[in-house]
């Protein structure tokens, strides 16, 4: 034979992700439904955004629309790569998706809320299309399909931004009046029902008969069609759910800031988003919206604690400290804590309960009788 | 002609450098099964550290080259030695995105150190002024350094095929265990790909930046090699030279012939063809999953 033997071996993919995501002492019940929790959360973020509204300052209110803005693509990757198991380095792709069409959709007269929802329908085409290598490549080879749409993306957004307004930015109307204060106040509302609506259709699917498809399919998927899982249908479901959130998303912020530029849209900010849902726990309801709280406000704490700690000064630099920072929690939080801060709370909980229910037991005298 | 010429010239001084970053990236995906995201950062940190002692200091080359190869080799090795192998024997994608975890502390290191100043390297012993080919005009340093890396590329694959060491790293990387027992230090052999594709990658980016600018826009070139990686087969050391060669040529006659915006975008859509069509690439290993 000519060919070297280095060119015919096979290679056995290890595909099993339950060891990494859920550990095996955990009931196969952990995604049930639990409506409560959700409202629990929807309520949480409601009274953060109603203390921050009406006793923050305008920099607080400001970072928490930012934060909200960083909740809907956390869920949305959260879905797609902690659900369903497929790796997308592609965040900044369809936040520029997102915010081109928008602004595009503005320009031809396009109302606020309709372009929002003109921006998420394109997207969630573009990510229908982004998806389709999904089909035929999996793991590892389809973050740099996601790579790819990043570039392809950029080069039609730099091309649409050089032949209309050249190297400046878009500028969009403000969509409420008033203040600058006043309007960062009204678009927490605003962004407080998007992402509670998010947050319920989230969970909803992940933890539903979609949810059970994903996850068979994020932990065997040679094996999901032999269970009756149509793969394809689900893969590519999932791509456009997620990638019409995101491009949401980049609608939204794109309108909240008032400007766009292609310059915003870099492959950090992919890197971290993937950071925001592996610090707060992949395939969890409160995970998402954890890290995407963590890793936006980094930059007004992460310099505060290098001062601390060195007594340099460092808030010049803070946005490249909190990059060190979000990094070093990444690689920390997969390969210490691979279920995220989510998990911590999991794990205190159960802890609680089993301690109470030991203690009811003790208290009704069952072990009496073995004492 | 003259067009044709500098498509030509202009790609393989391109694919030059993209095959010794690929060679890299091929080297610990073989070894280790990982691509890794923080490549370009290896090639930008040597060449950083190296133009910024030629600014500061006025020290000969070759201790510098020495230092900052030594430099990027040892980030490597830890790299691996202290993030990557606690994550053996978990999914696939977790040391990948170790390697964009550790490629973000990267860029936030250096984006405080070196700040956004550009640098320049001058490397003693090139030819100054320029070449006419076939009526078009060369940099001789580019082309000296484009002699240069290409040898250098061929010569790394040549040695994996022939040398003991070469063998030790593809063993090691086929089956572990096997390697194991046949007397190959699996551990130390990683360590050492590891290490290599560092100073691969930082030989990369100081013979790029003796001949353009040394800014964060090197991460990008790192990027533009995982096609190349991908269309000469992820898993085949003498595919990253074919493959880092033909990408440099498409690159140049996409910038000679329809402009430079073009380079990115046409590059990634070969990504996307190779993905659905022949995902294996040219030399690659066909991947088959058992259940």
């Amino acid at each position: 034979m000519t060919v070297p033997t280095t060119t015919t071996r096979t290679v056995t993919q290890p595909e099993d992700l339950t060891h990494e995501l859920a550990t095996p002492d955990q009931p196969a019940l952990r995604h049930r439904r639990r409506p409560g929790m959700t409202a629990l959360l929807v309520l949480l973020l409601a009274a953060i955004v109603a203390y921050y509204v009406t006793r923050g300052s305008a920099f607080a209110v400001f970072l928490l629309d930012t934060a909200l803005l960083a909740c809907i693509g956390a869920l949305a990757l959260g879905l797609l790569m902690g659900t369903a198991g497929q790796v997308s380095i592609g965040n900044s792709a369809f936040l520029a998706a997102g915010g081109f069409t928008a602004v595009w959709a503005s320009r031809t007269g396009f109302p606020f809320l309709l372009s929002v929802a003109f921006a998420a329908v394109v997207c969630g085409v573009v990510g229908a299309v982004v998806g389709l290598p999904a089909l035929r490549i999996r793991g590892i080879y389809l973050a740099l399909a996601t790579l790819a749409a990043f570039f392809v993306v950029l080069f039609v957004a730099n091309e649409y931004q050089s032949n209309t307004v050249g190297a400046g930015a878009f500028l969009l109307e403000p969509v409420f009046g008033g203040t600058a204060a006043e309007r960062n106040q009204n678009w927490a509302w605003l962004l407080l029902a998007v992402v509670a609506v998010c947050l319920v259709l989230t969970t909803w699917m992940r933890t539903g008969r979609s949810g059970r498809a994903w996850r068979m399919i994020r932990d065997h998927e040679v094996a999901a069609p032999m269970m009756g899982i149509p793969v394809a249908r689900y893969k590519l479901m999932a791509f456009i759910i997620s990638s019409a959130m995101i491009g949401m998303q980049g609608a939204l912020a794109a309108h909240f800031i008032g400007s766009l530029t292609a310059d915003t849209f870099t492959l950090n900010l992919a890197v971290s988003y993937i950071a925001m849902i592996l610090i707060g726990g992949a395939d969890s309801q409160a995970g998402p919206l954890i890290g995407a709280f963590l890793v936006t406000t980094m930059p007004t704490f992460v310099p505060d604690l290098v001062e601390a700690a060195s007594g340099s000064n460092a808030s010049a630099d803070s946005a490249a400290y909190s990059q060190i920072a979000y990094g070093a929690l990444l690689i920390l939080f997969i390969v210490y804590s691979p279920r995220g801060i989510n998990g911590w709370f999991v794990d205190l909980s159960r802890f609680v309960r089993r301690r109470l229910a030991a203690r009811k037991q003790h208290a009704s005298g069952e072990f009496d009788v073995v004492a | 002609m003259e067009q044709l010429t500098a498509a030509v010239i202009g790609g393989l001084s391109l694919g030059s450098t993209y095959a010794l970053v690929t060679l890299g990236l091929v080297l610990v995906f073989r070894a280790t099964d990982t691509m890794n995201f923080a490549h370009g950062h290896f090639m930008l940190l040597a060449a950083f550290l190296v133009g910024k002692w030629q600014t500061e200091s006025d020290a000969p080359f070759v201790p510098m080259l020495l230092a900052s190869l030594t430099v990027v080799g040892l980030v490597g090795a830890l790299l691996y030695r202290v993030v990557l192998r606690k994550t053996v024997g978990r999914p696939h994608f977790i040391p990948v995105i170790a390697t964009l975890g550790f490629a973000a502390i990267a860029d936030g290191t250096m984006n405080i150190v070196f700040g956004s100043t550009q640098y320049s390297i001058t490397m003693p012993g090139l030819p100054t002024g320029a070449t006419e080919i076939f009526g078009a005009r060369f940099g001789s340093a580019s082309l000296v350094i484009t002699a240069f890396t290409t040898l250098l590329a061929l010569s790394v694959v040549v040695a994996f095929r022939y040398t003991s060491m070469g063998i030790k790293i593809r063993a090691a990387g086929q089956d572990a265990l096997l390697a194991s027992q046949g007397g190959v230090n699996v551990h130390w052999v990683y360590i050492g790909s590891w290490a290599l594709a560092g100073i691969l990658a930082g030989i990369a980016g100081i013979a790029y930046g003796s001949t353009n600018v040394v800014n964060p826009g090197m991460i990008e070139l790192a990027m533009l090699a995982f096609p190349a990686a991908l269309l000469g087969g992820l898993d085949s050391i003498p595919g990253s030279l074919v493959g880092g060669l033909a990408i440099g040529l498409l690159q140049g006659f996409v910038a000679s012939y329809h402009g430079g915006e073009y380079v990115n975008v046409s590059t990634y859509l070969v990504l996307l063809i190779v993905m659905l069509f022949m995902p294996q690439g040219m030399f690659g290993t066909h991947r088959v999953s058992r259940v």
